[in-house]
């Protein structure tokens, strides 16, 4: 890797999140492609007009070196990776809550190398496209993949092709089961057809896919609230 | 374990300022102790005093001693004119530079849910009920262009529209003086396409 200083171990990361340390420094939660999740400490970053906070922009993709064996590393080199046009407005909002759901779901120093490719993927596409939600939906479905729990949307639990006109109930268990009558808690076989293709068409689908994708994120998190997404809703109700 | 004893208590806290590390603050109890009594006497009743009488603005939420800043209760301050700063030392910069004679709104933070930072730890709703009020007819953002910053920045631009306000928000540029070649490529981004037309 031409430009970084070869001193110890080098990756590529996403920023998820930075907070103050000390007088000077920086502590960085990062995503790395090979490396998985894990926070370290970027000494002396905020002194002076290096440029090394501006490189450490929370959802920008970095090059960077690293030492240390245990949980918390040090930083000791990092340049920036491109161009990502920096999240506005809605998008801001969703780089949070991706960021949030990574730092409590992903294990520490486990790498997820697909996951951090569509992670990557994903804030760029915040950037340039308007579809924040069936960004988000989409991203959901593989993160739920990639944490053991793929969902099944083109057939039932009895393994009948899903009729786009029935209502199912998804248990993250067992997979669709079709139920005679539409409830607050079931889904249209439309919905889970459009999540299985990556396109939401109507309103009703949108909607119903949030809640179901809501309630499979809610499930690894183990019932434990989101900070990004109550914020979100508070925006929302703007 | 650590030395005991008020020599060593003193240089503990002195440590709780900024920029202060262990050395530096047992050259300044040192210093006090031996050459400047009275200074340190002084130090300590202001800090003490301040620290029992100085609170946050009723209006604009920044540090002052009174119910209300100097700011807010200064009559001929236009108070139809609200700029929005996350700290009270960003406020006084403002106010010290731009010759600006609206009022501020003073977050003390910013939004960042990852730390746990919501609306109503900036005490948005106070601003809300300015904002219902109808006294105010321009709203200036002057939140940092960090992430946090800017999140912080459309979450009040969205709280501001439904009561038609004039929204406005800092420029970003060029720094004055600045050279092309050594300013940061996000800033450079920024002033680029944000350019005026001369």
């Amino acid at each position: 890797m031409a430009g970084l200083r070869q001193s110890g171990l080098l990756d590529e990361g996403l920023v998820l999140h930075r907070r103050a340390y000390l007088e000077t420094s920086l502590m960085v939660d990062v995503f790395t492609r090979e490396h998985g999740r894990f926070r370290l400490i970027a000494k002396g970053a905020r002194r002076g007009r290096g440029p090394l906070i501006h490189v450490l922009r929370p959802f920008d993709p970095i090059r960077l070196s690293f030492t240390g064996r245990g949980e918390l590393k040090t930083l000791t080199a990092a340049e920036s990776l491109g161009s990502m046009p920096p999240l506005q407005g809605k998008a801001l909002f969703c780089g949070f809550y991706i960021a949030e759901l990574l730092m409590r779901l992903l294990p520490a120093e486990d790498a997820h190398p697909d996951l951090f490719e569509r992670t990557t993927a994903l804030f760029r596409g915040f950037g340039e496209s308007a579809a924040l939600d069936q960004l988000l939906r989409h991203y959901e479905i593989a993160l739920l993949e990639d944490m053991g729990y793929g969902l099944r949307l083109d057939e039932d639990a009895e393994g009948l092709s899903i009729d786009p006109q029935g209502a199912y109930l998804y248990d993250l268990e067992k997979g669709a089961l079709k139920v005679q009558a539409v409830t607050p808690l079931s889904v249209s076989g439309a919905t889970l057809l459009g999540l299985e293709k990556g396109s939401l068409e109507g309103d009703r689908e949108r909607l119903e896919a949030k809640r179901l994708m809501r309630r499979m994120v809610d499930h690894l998190l183990d019932g434990r609230p989101l900070r990004s997404r109550e914020l979100f809703q508070s925006l929302k109700r703007r | 374990m650590e030395p005991q004893g008020l020599l060593a208590r003193m240089t503990r806290a002195l440590r709780c300022l900024p920029g202060v590390g262990p050395k530096s603050a047992q050259r300044m109890t040192f210093y006090l102790l031996q050459r400047d009594r009275e200074g340190a006497r002084q130090l300590a009743l202001a800090v003490l005093e301040a620290l029992d009488k100085v609170g946050h603005c009723l209006e604009c939420r920044t540090l002052t001693e009174a119910e209300r800043c100097a700011i807010c209760a200064n009559p001929r301050r236009e108070k139809s004119l609200l700029c929005v700063v996350e700290t009270p030392a960003e406020a006084e910069a403002i106010n010290e530079a731009t010759g600006f004679k609206g009022v501020f709104f003073v977050l003390n933070g910013r939004l960042s849910p990852l730390d746990g930072i919501g609306p109503m730890e900036l005490r948005l709703d106070l601003l809300e009920n300015r904002l219902r009020s109808g006294e105010i007819q321009e709203i200036i953002l002057a939140t940092n262009t960090t992430v946090e910053g800017e999140a912080t920045a459309h979450y009040i631009y969205e709280m501001a529209r439904e009561h038609e306000i004039t929204i406005s928000k800092l420029a970003y540029g060029m720094p004055l003086g600045g050279e092309l070649e050594y300013v940061d490529g996000a800033t450079l981004s920024h002033a680029f396409h944000g350019r005026k037309s001369v």
